[in-house]
């Protein structure tokens, strides 16, 4: 069975390259969100295998959203995906609980490793 | 304020800042150019101090009718980066990833708006990146906001980081060839007082 990805971005560009991305590599897109409170509702909602995060979005970011699906479930695999790459930006992450943290702009065999990494 | 500050700057802060924009707007090409696939050549950016009520004329007239990408700097800085990019870019930008005959800028569909504000993005966070590594300080950005208008009008995207419009503001302009064909883009960089005193004293400045 195919695993199933969460794609949270505010771009619906981003999560149509993405979504592209990952069904062209045996990936299923179970659902998508535009900010990080729709990321928390839809995580719950969906029970994804992976979340692919965006930071910097309307209403909450992904550092909270992180936060928060973290609470909800110390198990969720969470992959940021960011323009904002400073140090100080990916340890946060990190120490957050995300498993990996890709910068924009990405190719997209970046994105591929990334997701078979924690995913298999 | 703001005007005085920029208008009391020396040779050596200006060249501070001419670096900034060198800095900047090398690593924003280097973004754009994996983003669209392709190389791009950048010529050494063209950095002033502007007054508000030259930028029109600067960006070719009020009546040009551009898009605007305009960023929020929070946390060490505080200001706006404001991408202004025109028809000819944002045709090229589109075609990179679909077919689109740009007539119009009004005109553009949700999905084309969300490609620009999204390059916008990459390249502005470009910018505030290379910002935050030549400081030393920690910036983040906020979502990009857009609006297609006459020039005159981008230069009023509200900011919750502006306080007053109207004062100076650091201009960049930037032409860059994709392939054999020239461009140009342009970043508008307003900082308040205390992240521009911030910024230099972090570079060693008084």
């Amino acid at each position: 069975m195919a695993k199933k990805i969460l794609i949270c971005d505010d771009a619906a560009f981003m999560r149509m390259m993405i979504k592209d991305i990952l069904g062209k590599n045996g990936y299923e897109v179970a659902g998508e969100a535009e900010n990080g409170a729709i990321a928390v509702e839809k995580y719950a909602e969906l029970k994804p295998d992976l979340v692919l995060m965006d930071i910097t979005m309307p209403e909450m970011d992904g550092i909270q959203a992180l936060k928060k699906i973290k609470e909800a479930d110390a198990g969720a695999t969470v992959i940021m995906c960011s323009a904002m790459g400073q140090q100080a930006m990916v340890i946060e992450a990190i120490q957050s609980g995300a498993k990996d943290f890709i910068v924009k702009p990405f190719q997209a065999d970046r994105v591929v490793e990334a997701v078979k990494k924690v995913l298999g | 304020m703001n005007n005085e500050y920029y208008a009391g700057l020396d040779i050596f802060k200006l060249d501070v800042l001419q670096e900034v924009g060198n800095i900047g707007a090398g690593n924003s090409a280097t973004a754009l150019s994996k983003m669209l696939d392709a190389k791009i050549n950048v010529t050494i950016p063209n950095v002033r101090v502007l007054a508000f009520d030259e930028i029109s004329e600067a960006l070719g007239g009020s009546n040009i009718v551009a898009m605007g990408v305009s960023i929020d700097l929070i946390d060490d800085m505080h200001g706006r980066l404001l991408q202004i990019l025109q028809k000819s870019f944002v045709e090229k930008i589109l075609n990179t990833f679909y077919q689109k005959q740009v007539e119009d800028l009004k005109l553009l569909d949700e999905m084309d708006q969300s490609v620009v504000a999204e390059v916008g993005n990459i390249t502005t966070a470009a910018y505030a990146n290379a910002l935050s590594v030549l400081s030393g300080m920690r910036i983040n950005i906020t979502p990009p906001k857009q609006l297609t208008a006459e020039v005159g009008k981008l230069l009023h995207i509200p900011s919750a980081e502006i306080d007053e419009y109207g004062g100076k503001v650091l201009f960049i302009d930037v032409n860059f060839f994709i392939g054999e064909e020239e461009f140009r883009s342009n970043m508008i960089l307003e900082l308040d007082l205390k992240s521009l005193s911030f910024l230099f004293n972090n570079l060693g400045f008084n």
